[in-house]
């Protein structure tokens, strides 16, 4: 009985054996596909601080492109605007801390007068939006192996003179193409597909994990880490000025709308398959705060969830006197607008449309995003 | 042209050579081509055997393991899906037409959504496995009745839980709408592809494929026996419970290695063993070789013909299921009415 009983486990265990040999063999010494630990640095709190001055968007673009003598002009031309308007208005505006703005100002001089040595070419492979984007803007084209193929098609963010000499897309298909363009360093995010990056350290590529962006001071610690591994500390610190500089102006461009008693009656939707309006978690909700419209118009309380849907029932009920709703599909939205029809802002005209990828982006970008909601607020009519 | 006649008219012998040189082909169009040239690729791959160089090279570390792993996921879908035909004495019965596949495919989801698969590389397998085998057995007790697994039942109970798994499978995405990350990854998964199968991969797979294979193969003579009926099966001396408890196992392993490695194929195990019958005919002794080669070979070319024509935006289970998909429904549209003519397309034994 006790040797049937033997026979009869016989093939379980000797199957379980073998494979349970073979993974141990196969994956005890194989190192862990997560990517290094991302570089987290606590933000400079000199940087939080002041500044302001008015601005068209497409010179706001041009400059986070990563054209550096205009930054620093604009900084400069940003930091008198704020000096003015505390002048006539007898309020406290506010401007850069006079660290930064000397700090950019020598920078940019540095970067235009300082004859640098040739830097050896380092070739980057950005996995990532957000890490193409800062790339751009800090390096030279020839420095950046592929882009990921989405970026190529916002082209109201990276114009294709800028894009298309970068010949390369990123596509797991490719990777013999990208090995053939041997990039020396690859920046990927904690959810980059675990093959791919195996694949990637299996070429003798650097890996580099950049954060999950998530708030502001995600971008700066992200841009600081790309400014130090592309060695491109200078450019990377003068963005990062840039960016702290021009939502302090924007700050001070919203405090002169004087829309105090307006702000509760302002809405803000994101538009997917439904509408909903974004919580805190994400970066446009974050902006919206900054701007002050928070409390019942904005639902988000301290949800856990990043949006929350909203009925065209609840939607009426708050009435809001001003739409702003974020979207892919402007045009096609437009043509839904009678949605809103039951509340006032759609008879004071007060609905505009912002691009939702530009809100979304979470790079240097954020700025476009924090202009456009102001766009949208100084261009309504309120009672 | 019903079995006995293509039987008569065509050595199964043709049938292994057509299948060799498909394999041969496709395989060395697998190794061979690629976007880096092919001397510079040997040269590479030689100096790396040679111990020269340590350098990335596309033959060892990319083409050669993403070949092992079709070969082995071909190989799999096609042999547990003849087995499942013997095993339930249906045409039908396929692990994805009867939801195993659902249920190895939600076990990795939870494994995802955990994020274990960074640590834990074998937990992907060991998922995929358990998940088909529950699910299995699931839907074979629940499609008992007094002792006998009734065909009509057997099929609706696996509907039944592969569209319970499925939902189960949409409200975790659901909840996790917001996560697009993940989504991407579970998406990507899902639609079963070979990009970026590396050794990891052929380690995962390979000794469950191994395995699996090496079990159905001892109990083919059990098999045929088993297709005459339960009871025929008994009176020749086949110990019935055992015998398919462990060639469940063997579709469990199989399955789950498949589903672990490349994703969902669905469709695969359903018409190619089904075909192969009608060309090799009923006997396993034959007919597991010939699903080994044969779905290697289908699987080998397939994904040839994808990378041949860059379709970037159809993944290797995109392609089979529609393929699967479509001659499914041509061979449901050519099954008689019953108490037609007996040369069905689908066999009724």
């Amino acid at each position: 009985m006790r040797k049937l009983k033997w026979k009869n486990l016989f093939p379980y265990i000797a199957a379980t054996l073998f494979i349970a040999c073979w993974w141990v063999l196969a994956f005890s010494h194989t190192d862990s596909v997560t990517p290094v630990t991302a570089l987290r640095t606590p933000q400079n709190p000199e940087t939080k601080n002041l500044g302001i001055t008015p601005l068209h968007r497409d010179t706001l673009r041009k400059a986070l492109a990563g054209n550096f003598t205009l930054m620093a002009k604009l900084i400069a031309d940003w930091d008198v605007d704020a000096q003015l308007l505390e002048k006539q208005t007898e309020t406290v505006f506010k401007r850069l801390p006079n660290a930064a703005y000397v700090n950019s100002q020598l920078l940019v001089r540095q970067l235009s007068t300082q004859s640098l040595p040739p830097k050896t070419i380092v070739r980057f492979l950005p996995q990532t939006y957000v890490a193409a984007s800062f790339l751009l803007a800090l390096t030279t084209p020839d420095q950046i192996v592929a882009l990921p193929e989405g970026l190529r098609k916002q082209v109201h963010l990276f114009p294709k003179e800028q894009t298309n000499t970068i010949l390369l897309d990123i596509d797991r298909y490719q990777g013999e193409k990208l090995f053939i363009a041997h990039p020396d360093i690859a920046f990927v995010s904690h959810y980059s597909h675990p093959a791919t990056l195996e694949a990637l350290r299996n070429q003798g590529i650097e890996i580099h994990s950049l954060p999950s962006i998530s708030q502001l001071s995600d971008i700066y610690d992200t841009l600081k880490q790309i400014g130090v591994v592309s060695n491109r500390q200078a450019e990377a610190e003068l963005l990062a000025i840039f960016i702290e500089a021009a939502l302090l102006c924007i700050d001070n461009r919203l405090t002169t709308l004087n829309l105090n008693d307006h702000l509760p009656h302002i809405l803000f939707l994101n538009c997917h398959h439904r509408y909903s309006t974004p919580t805190e978690k994400t970066l446009t909700g974050q902006l919206l705060n900054r701007m002050g419209l928070t409390g019942t118009m904005q639902r988000s309380s301290s949800s856990q969830e990043w949006t929350i849907p909203i009925e065209q029932e609840e939607l009426i009920q708050l009435n809001p006197h001003c739409i702003i709703i974020s979207t892919q599909n402007i045009e096609g939205k437009i043509r839904e607008i009678s949605t809103f029809r039951h509340t006032k802002a759609y008879q004071q005209q007060n609905i505009f449309f912002v691009d939702e990828n530009v809100q979304d982006f979470g790079s240097q970008h954020i700025v476009l995003a924090y202009y456009d909601l102001y766009n949208a607020l100084a261009s309504a009519r309120f009672p | 042209m019903n079995n006995s006649s293509l039987n008569n008219t065509v050595s199964p012998i043709f049938f292994y050579w057509i299948l060799a040189i498909s394999l041969f082909l496709s395989s060395v169009v697998t190794l061979v081509s690629g976007d880096m040239p092919w001397t510079a690729v040997w040269h590479g791959a030689l100096d790396r055997m040679q111990g020269i160089s340590t350098q990335w090279n596309p033959l060892l570390d990319e083409r050669l393991p993403r070949l092992i792993v079709i070969l082995c996921t071909g190989a799999s879908l096609a042999v547990s899906g003849a087995v499942m035909q013997a095993l339930f004495n249906n045409p039908l019965a396929s692990p994805s037409v009867l939801g195993i596949s659902c249920g190895g495919s939600l076990f990795v989801l939870i494994l995802f959504v955990l994020e274990w698969h960074h640590d834990y590389p074998y937990a992907v397998p060991f998922a995929a496995f358990s998940g088909c085998l529950f699910v299995l057995l699931l839907i074979y007790f629940l499609s008992r009745k007094n002792g006998h697994v009734q065909l009509t039942n057997l099929i609706l109970t696996g509907i039944a839980i592969s569209t319970l798994l499925l939902a189960i499978q949409g409200a975790i995405t659901y909840a996790l709408r917001d996560h697009w990350q993940l989504i991407q990854t579970l998406t990507e998964w899902e639609a079963g592809s070979t990009a970026d199968r590396s050794w990891r991969h052929v380690h995962m797979q390979l000794p469950l494929t191994l395995v699996g294979l090496l079990g159905c193969w001892l109990y083919r003579r059990e098999i045929d026996i088993l297709t005459l009926g339960e009871e025929e099966a008994k009176n020749l001396g086949v110990d019935v419970s055992r015998v398919r408890w462990r060639l469940f196992l063997c579709v469990s392993i199989l399955t789950g290695g498949a589903i672990a490695t490349v994703g969902i194929i669905a469709f695969f195990g359903l018409i190619l063993p089904h075909l192969l019958r009608k060309l090799q005919g009923p006997s396993h002794l034959y007919l597991i070789p010939l699903c080994i080669l044969g779905g290697s070979a289908v699987l080998t070319l397939m994904d040839v013909l994808l990378r041949f024509f860059a379709i970037h935006s159809f993944s290797l289970g995109n392609l089979s299921a529609i393929l699967g998909g479509i001659f499914f429904i041509f061979l449901l549209m050519r099954t008689p009415a019953s108490g037609e003519s007996s040369s069905s397309s689908i066999p009724s034994r």
